[in-house]
């Protein structure tokens, strides 16, 4: 078991489809697709072009791509992210700078439907 | 102790219901029905029929009133339509062009 | 007289028991703790409160849900979903803020964002356009290009990464991609095969969107016909037989 956190660096980029059952943390570039069962962080200075599947995100640089979370997404201030996203818990600071779709279930009050 | 204000410059184009208080310092054009009581202040500008249990008018108001209660004109009251309420006050110095129905 | 008071200090409230149905526009705060059914459009605030409804359009200067909002919202300078918010509904607006246990299920504009850049990744970044049956045997598959550049919410259905680049290499010969190099399209058809292998493991609860066959004149020469379905999958190599791809289509 790490002890901390998988990074990839600022100088690199991956390209293709990474799997994984431990927290990422992504500084350099990914293109492709992620599937992760733990969380998966994009510092400041990561560029993720990929279709994300993961437990908890969060982005404080930039990603483009299909977000599902299984538990919760957070998008803060520095943050860019282009998609849709889904997920029973979305967090967006002021700041941040988002384009897409947001997917969760809303419980609306009876009488209401959309 | 009214819930319900409408402020100066906002313009309500369609129906207002409720069972509290409103009070109407904007514009409402079109029909109030309420259970309680309506305040039309100076500034307020009713195009509306209006059915409540109490009005009080004191801008100006266009429109039928039924009102299960009373019906106040005050001095700066200006109204045109038809009361139907089982008591009428109209102050004076108020303006009010219209019929008066208190048959109750 | 100055009955318009530009600097209300009261906001407009709607109480908890009122129900406004219509058009409320105006220059100053509003506060629904009632409901409010029609449009609104202020200059100022919208503050929904808990127990607030809002079914309407509403343009504002900025918003505050703390409420139920079913309609799109456009503000001038920001939205913020609070907690106890739930919005169904389209959001424009340079700022927005959801708060964590916020509820919200539409889309978010903020204004112009382009895609972020990554280089040599255009494949995957650029969105996929609406590629329509090419009738008329036209050659050119491709439309004009990214420029167009429809949402990336898009691409979820359509064929992975640009296919209309992958069609036009094989076409004829190796002569008439002087477009792309071998190199570069053994790339895009390995980033295909591996959108294939991504979505087999993970398919899209929305099925892709065929474009409807076109009747028999799309077959270039590969083979291979522009835009549709089959372009998932590596290029084939160039084959005459344009009447046995034929039958395979449904």
């Amino acid at each position: 078991m790490a002890d901390q956190p998988c990074i990839i660096g600022k100088n690199i980029t991956i390209r293709g489809n990474l799997t994984g059952a431990e927290d990422l943390v992504v500084e350099g570039r990914i293109e492709g697709t992620v599937t992760l069962s733990h969380h998966l962080t994009v510092q400041s200075s990561g560029i993720v072009a990929a279709d994300l599947e993961v437990e908890d995100l969060t982005v404080n640089g930039s990603v483009q791509g299909e977000i599902r979370a299984s538990r919760s997404v957070s998008i803060t201030a520095d943050a860019k992210v282009v998609g849709n996203i889904r997920a029973p818990r979305i967090i967006i600071e002021d700041g941040a700078r988002f384009k897409g779709r947001v997917e969760m279930d809303v419980a609306l009050p009876a009488g209401l439907s959309k | 102790m009214a819930n319900t204000i409408i402020g100066s410059s906002i313009v309500i184009d369609g129906e207002i219901s409720g069972e509290e208080d409103l009070v109407v310092q904007g514009t409402v054009k079109g029909k109030i029905v309420l259970k309680q009581n309506l305040l039309v202040e100076n500034s307020g500008v009713v195009e509306a029929d209006i059915q409540t249990a109490n009005v009080t008018i004191s801008g100006q108001v266009t429109g039928n009133i039924v009102a299960g209660e009373r019906v106040e004109l005050r001095t700066d009251g200006r109204m045109v339509g038809d009361i139907k309420a089982p008591r009428i006050l109209i102050a004076d110095g108020a303006s009010f062009k219209g019929n008066v129905d208190m048959d109750v | 007289m100055e009955k318009n008071k530009t600097m209300s200090s009261q906001a407009t409230v709607i109480g908890a028991q009122t129900h406004v149905k219509g058009n409320l526009e105006g220059d100053e705060d509003l506060h629904v703790v009632g409901r409010i059914d029609g449009n609104i459009s202020l200059t100022k605030s919208l503050v929904v409160d808990p127990s607030g409804i809002v079914v309407a359009d509403v343009q504002v200067a900025k918003a505050v849900v703390s409420g139920t909002v079913v309609g799109n919202i456009t503000a001038t300078d920001l939205v913020h979903i609070t907690e106890q918010g739930r919005v169904v509904g389209d959001l424009h607006a340079p700022r927005v803020i959801l708060v964590d246990g916020a509820s919200f299920r539409g889309n978010v504009e903020m204004g112009d964002m382009e895609a972020p850049r990554v280089a040599g990744a255009e494949r995957v970044v650029t969105p996929k356009v609406a590629r329509p049956a090419p009738a008329s045997g036209s050659p050119s598959g491709p439309k004009a290009a990214p420029a167009e550049k429809p949402s990336p919410a898009k691409s979820a259905p359509r064929p992975a990464p640009p296919p209309k680049r992958v069609v036009e290499a094989p076409r004829g010969s190796a002569a008439t991609s002087a477009k792309l190099t071998p190199a570069t399209l053994e790339k895009r058809a390995e980033a295909a095969a591996q959108a294939v292998a991504a979505r087999r493991k993970d398919p899209p609860t929305k099925k892709p969107d065929l474009p409807p066959a076109p009747a028999g004149k799309a077959v270039d020469e590969a083979g291979e016909r522009a835009g549709t379905f089959s372009s998932l999958r590596p290029p084939r190599p160039p084959t005459t037989a344009g009447k046995k791809t034929k039958v395979r289509r449904k």
